[in-house]
């Protein structure tokens, strides 16, 4: 099973208060579909054009018709400009469903650029006419590590007339793209290198509204948290193989859990001393089969600070990778999953009441409600599961 | 010698952290002879000893202080 994860960034046109471009995200059952839609000039003129044509387009996504009787429609409605003879509004579409297929549809914006593997690749595009209107569609399959990357035109165009003649052009950004590849994999830090570059071949001062959605393809889109022993002690090896035959990234929170996960799995865990980073958190490891194993409530306090800092998604937050502590372990690894399980056991420590401690610490399944509130604010599918 | 020093929830509120950078602290000849590992909630600390709690050599000792730690270790060492 595979999915992505999506980071865009974008430049207004230089002196514009919004962007002209527009992007959505949208998912159907078993898939995940991202749109990006360049309306034309800039302005808010632009942006109405832009947001009606990813509204439009998600919303029938939603409603569950497939791609290519959207395109029809869309296609159908959009109006041409009557001057220019071009149309209100161009678009992309990039479906990934979760068996590995990515449906791609273009519609006058550039070429998007794919790396798999590493190197470039360029689909066959089918040709369709719609209503006069020329639609390209391509099927390939993708596998994790591979990247999409769709931009408008004012990301080709940097440069034009400026520091070149036809701006840095497709096989230019497609070139610089792969050189990036072989030093990181970040999609967040790939974007923002390649938009910040895009901003300098303006010379700062934007000609056009800019747009880069990156995609990167991932493989184990969920994850797991055991977070607390279950009520029943009787219960732990029911709750303990529920865990570990969870299919995704599996972390456990809290001391005692990991105990129990040892004891009944015959797994030793392994503590990282090295990772003693930070002195508000204890240090962190790992188990055979699991990911990550963190103490409980202070990183779980850690993580959700971190969460709520975050506004509409989780790449808001930049860290010093060679210096992340429990919690910012756990977010990186929750970042890249769409679906999240929290298994919260009930019982509490009772050495958490003691007054010598500076907070409540019987606080954790409140603690756990303030998570699953923020990650779906990020728009993660939470489950939670009480034992 | 091993020593494990818990790094759970309440072992690390009250201070097991300061407890490792105490042991480093030691002259090298006490050092050579001890080795470091962190390990999770003892389960004791709920009423029956006083965190921090560390195990050395399979016994545990509680309401550990830095200094309390490093004279353990000393006087230990100094047996052998
Ligand atoms: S937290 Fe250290 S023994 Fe429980």
């Amino acid at each position: 099973m595979i999915s992505a994860v999506i980071y865009k960034k974008n430049l207004n046109k230089f002196g514009e208060e919004v962007c002209g471009d527009n992007f959505q995200l949208g998912k159907t059952e078993d898939s995940k579909i991202a749109v990006m839609s360049d309306g034309l000039g800039s302005g808010i003129k632009a942006s109405i054009l832009s947001i009606l044509t990813t509204e439009i387009i998600s919303t029938m996504f939603k409603k569950g018709v497939d791609v290519e009787e959207v395109v029809h429609t869309i296609a159908n409605t959009l109006p041409v400009c009557k001057v220019r003879g071009i149309a209100y509004s161009t678009f992309t579409i990039v479906q990934i469903f979760r068996n590995g297929m990515v449906k791609l549809v273009n519609y006058d914006n550039p070429k998007p650029i794919i790396l798999k593997k590493g190197q470039l690749y360029w689909p066959t595009y089918q040709e369709k006419i719609i209503n006069d209107k020329k639609i390209k569609i391509s099927t390939f399959t993708l596998d994790p590590e591979d990247f999409i990357f769709v931009m408008s035109d004012g990301v080709v165009h940097a440069g034009l007339g400026n520091l070149m003649d036809f701006g840095w052009g497709i096989e230019n950004i497609a070139g610089y793209l792969k050189r990036m590849y072989r030093r990181t994999r970040d999609i967040k830090y790939m974007v923002d290198n390649l938009i910040a570059v895009t901003e300098s071949y303006y010379g700062f001062e934007a000609g056009d509204d800019a747009t880069l959605v990156g995609l990167k393809i991932t493989e184990k889109p969920r994850a797991i948290i055991f977070t607390g022993p279950p009520l029943d002690p009787k219960k732990d090896s029911y709750y303990v193989e529920k865990f570990t035959k969870f299919d995704g990234k599996k972390i456990i929170s809290g001391g005692t859990t990991s105990n129990i996960v040892s004891r009944i799995t015959g797994n030793e865990m392994e503590i990282d001393l090295t990772s003693t980073s930070s002195k508000e958190l204890p240090p962190y490891g790992h188990m055979e089969n699991v990911d990550l194993v963190t103490e409980g409530v202070l990183t779980l306090k850690a993580l959700n600070k971190l969460l709520s800092e975050c506004k509409n998604n989780m790449y808001e937050i930049d860290f010093d990778k060679k210096n992340i502590n429990a919690a910012d372990n756990m977010f990186l690894i929750l970042r890249d999953c769409d679906e999240i399980k929290i298994m919260v056991g009930r019982k509490v420590n009772a050495f958490y009441h003691n007054p010598a401690l500076p907070f409540d610490m019987s606080i954790r399944s409140n603690l756990v409600r303030d998570i699953v509130k923020n990650l779906q604010r990020v728009g993660k599918d939470v489950e939670i599961e009480y034992c | 010698m091993v020593i494990s020093i818990c790094v759970g929830t309440t072992c690390h509120l009250l201070g097991s952290s300061s407890l490792v950078e105490a042991i480093n602290e030691l002259p090298e000849k006490y050092l050579n002879n001890v080795s470091i590992k962190y390990s999770t909630c003892f389960d004791v600390c709920h009423g029956q000893m006083k965190p921090p709690i560390a195990k050395i050599d399979d016994k545990l000792y509680d309401d550990l202080s830095p200094d309390k730690i490093k004279k353990i270790i000393i006087a230990m060492v100094g047996d052998n």
